[in-house]
């Protein structure tokens, strides 16, 4: 009887995707071809719910990730009269930024296309268990993260792999200093490498505030030097530094708030992040806390458009000379967009700037509602900096896109 | 006969003595549920050189209101069509007094709620023919009305009343209004812009009652300069269910059903 209930009410939906885009700065030169299909099924139910994702994806120009089929989430959902929880690979969000992730930081982020993909795919789902507590205009969310899983980079030789900065004037620039990274080394499988956090959130004085507690590992491995070969002798022609990324504990502690004053939305997140761990220029480990946070102004423009800034400061609280990271770092993003002949037309433009390095991101992008389920989108990306930088080592990228969507 | 004649008589007596403003107070008297749930498809429907091109968008609406204390009314509206924005849901919180509501927005994709300023109230509801001004009630204090004659309407006898906004804060310079002299709903609208040109009406041709209340089955809201106009069809229309207050909270915007 409870399975004929269950059927019934289940749903699927779902929608296919081309994405086409091609390099600016070379003719002909197409740097993706992908074709993604998502299938999502919904198990509604007044006190057992369920749902997944599939999502099966296939890149005409990369090389080992040809085709791809996954679960980006499937859990089983139980509500009671004031308790709910959630069990299966899932996604959580706990930040209030946009385009930047300072608290949200409980699921991995899938980088192998850097931050072109759109956000809502960048964000990757974690199997848990989660527990939510409602008491009045409190919530207290629980959850427990049995195995870490670290973020997705980019392969080596692709578009978007990361280059390894090398501290600069070490005594090695004087002779070949040949580096061999090591694979990751990712904490055991055990219940004390387990993670957990809670956050209690409430509606106060008008604002939404939540408080969060997050005790789990760092986004980014710590690298370490584990082993050091000299070539030569008795003088030294080439050193071998064998470096080792590995994965350490860093508990958060963080503060969310957004609060509308006249017509403008106020939003914050501040984060304080214990015994993280840096680089030095001779590849030592330091640790120091470090904090970051963000605020955000969200208004409505000419035309009905929707503006929002952010400005993000990042500062190395127990900073030491010969740390490869500057002690602060501040960015700032800035989004406008708007709809257009009854939202048929959306256009928006972002763009995310490194104030510091003089490097960034800018995206346009241009979208129209051919019917209900079609939609046609044409765009381009914009980075620049040094190539040192975050942003600028992918100067070589700009490219320009054409996304096709029809949702089912 | 004799009886009926009388009724005739009373009525035509007290329509009589209606003056525009109290017609209006017997459409603002009119019973109110506590709560309603209510399935809308909303069509919207461009012609232009004899082509018509349609586009659906159907939404599911919770509201709760409330007789006294700090709130009005709450009400959640989530989106069941089209595919790409379903799940996308839309809570606010309406005050009593000159409070600004308060209003939240899910995106599904995103996973995040996002709190968001209350829209322009002459910006249109999803790309439709409605503006938030049209979806949402007036208060029956800012206007004042004056009874233009009686018409027959859709088969029934109505009051045609014409309201000017007191002051500002309002995107029309007047409104035309049919009031069924039977039901006391409003069964037709014409809207002026501030140059006094006609701009849109709004019809209701289907209604029923439902127990102590009258339901609007389907309601057309016409552009006259744009050739456009946008279809709302009420079903699936539940009063009084006891919504539990849970739907009106962070929690109920992320549920998905």
């Amino acid at each position: 009887m409870l399975g004929v209930s269950l059927q019934a009410q289940m749903e699927f939906s779902g929608f296919y995707q081309n994405w086409m885009a091609v390099r600016a700065a070379e003719e002909n030169d197409i740097m993706l071809i992908r074709n993604r299909v998502r299938l999502d099924g919904n198990l509604y139910g007044e006190t057992v719910g369920g749902y997944f994702s599939i999502d099966i994806r296939n890149d005409g120009t990369s090389g080992e990730y040809d085709f791809e089929t996954s679960f980006r989430e499937a859990y089983v959902d139980l509500f009671f009269s004031n308790v709910e929880f959630r069990l299966g690979k899932q996604q959580v969000v706990w930040g209030k930024a946009d385009g930047v992730f300072i608290n949200d930081i409980v699921c991995p982020l899938d980088m192998s296309m850097f931050l072109l993909q759109d956000f809502d795919n960048i964000r990757m789902g974690l199997p848990m268990a989660k527990a939510n507590l409602y008491l009045g205009n409190w919530m207290l969310e629980g959850l427990w993260i049995p195995k870490f899983e670290p973020w997705q980079f980019a392969e080596a030789g692709s578009d978007w792999e990361f280059t390894l900065s090398v501290p600069p004037d070490t005594v090695w620039d004087l002779i070949p200093n040949v580096i061999h990274l090591n694979d990751e080394e990712l904490p055991e499988n055990s219940l004390e490498n387990s993670e957990f956090g809670l956050k209690l959130s409430t509606f106060l004085l008008g604002a939404d505030i939540s408080l969060l507690y997050l005790d789990g590992y760092a986004d980014h491995p710590s690298i370490q030097v584990v082993d050091t070969t000299i070539t030569g002798s008795p003088i030294p022609t080439q050193i071998d530094t064998y470096l080792s990324p590995t994965y350490y504990r860093s508990p958060m502690y963080g503060l969310n708030f957004s609060r509308p004053v006249f017509t403008t939305v106020i939003r914050g997140e501040l984060g304080y992040f214990a015994n993280r761990r840096f680089s030095n220029v001779n590849m030592q480990t330091v640790t120091s806390d470090y904090f970051s946070g963000m605020m955000g102004l969200d208004f409505t423009g000419p035309l009905g458009s929707s503006i929002s800034f952010q400005a993000i400061h990042r500062q190395i609280m127990d900073y030491k000379s010969g740390m490869v990271d500057d002690k602060t770092e501040q960015m700032a993003t800035a989004t406008i967009s708007g709809s257009f002949l009854r939202e048929t037309v959306i256009a928006s433009v972002l763009g995310l700037a490194d104030v510091n390095e003089d490097a960034g991101l800018g995206r346009l992008d241009i979208s129209y509602a051919w019917s209900d389920a079609l939609r046609i989108s044409l765009g381009g990306f914009l980075l620049w900096g040094n190539e040192d930088t975050l942003f600028g080592q992918f100067d070589v990228n700009d490219n320009i896109y054409l996304k096709i969507k029809y949702s089912f | 006969m004799k009886h009926i004649l009388g009724l005739l008589i009373m009525l035509s007596i007290i329509w009589g003595q209606m003056t525009g403003r109290g017609i209006m107070e017997k459409t603002d008297a009119l019973p109110e549920p506590g709560d309603a749930i209510s399935t809308v498809k909303m069509s919207l429907i461009k012609s232009k050189k004899g082509k018509t091109r349609k586009r659906m968008r159907q939404i599911r609406r919770y509201q709760v209101f409330y007789e006294e204390g700090e709130f009005r009314s709450k009400s959640l509206i989530r989106f069941l069509k089209p595919t790409d924005v379903k799940g996308t849901s839309l809570l606010m919180w309406e005050y009593r007094g000159e409070q600004d509501d308060d209003q939240w927005l899910y995106l599904p994709a995103m996973q995040k709620v996002k709190r968001i300023v209350a829209q322009e109230k002459s910006s249109e509801f999803m790309g439709s023919d409605f503006t938030y001004e049209d979806m949402g009630g007036r208060d029956i204090d800012k206007d004042s009305y004056i009874l233009l004659g009686e018409e027959e309407l859709y088969g029934a006898s109505c009051f045609r009343v014409e309201a000017v906004p007191i002051g500002k804060g309002s995107s029309y310079s007047r409104r035309e209004v049919w009031v069924s002299k039977v039901s006391w709903m409003i069964r037709k609208v014409h809207y002026y812009n501030k140059k006094s040109k006609l701009v849109k009406v709004l019809t209701i041709p289907n209604l029923h009652k439902d127990g102590n209340y009258w339901t609007v089955d389907k309601m057309v809201m016409e552009n006259v300069k744009k050739s456009h106009k946008t279809v709302l069809e009420m079903k699936d229309v539940q009063y009084d269910s006891g919504i539990d207050e849970w739907r009106f909270t962070e929690r109920g915007l992320k549920r998905k059903n």
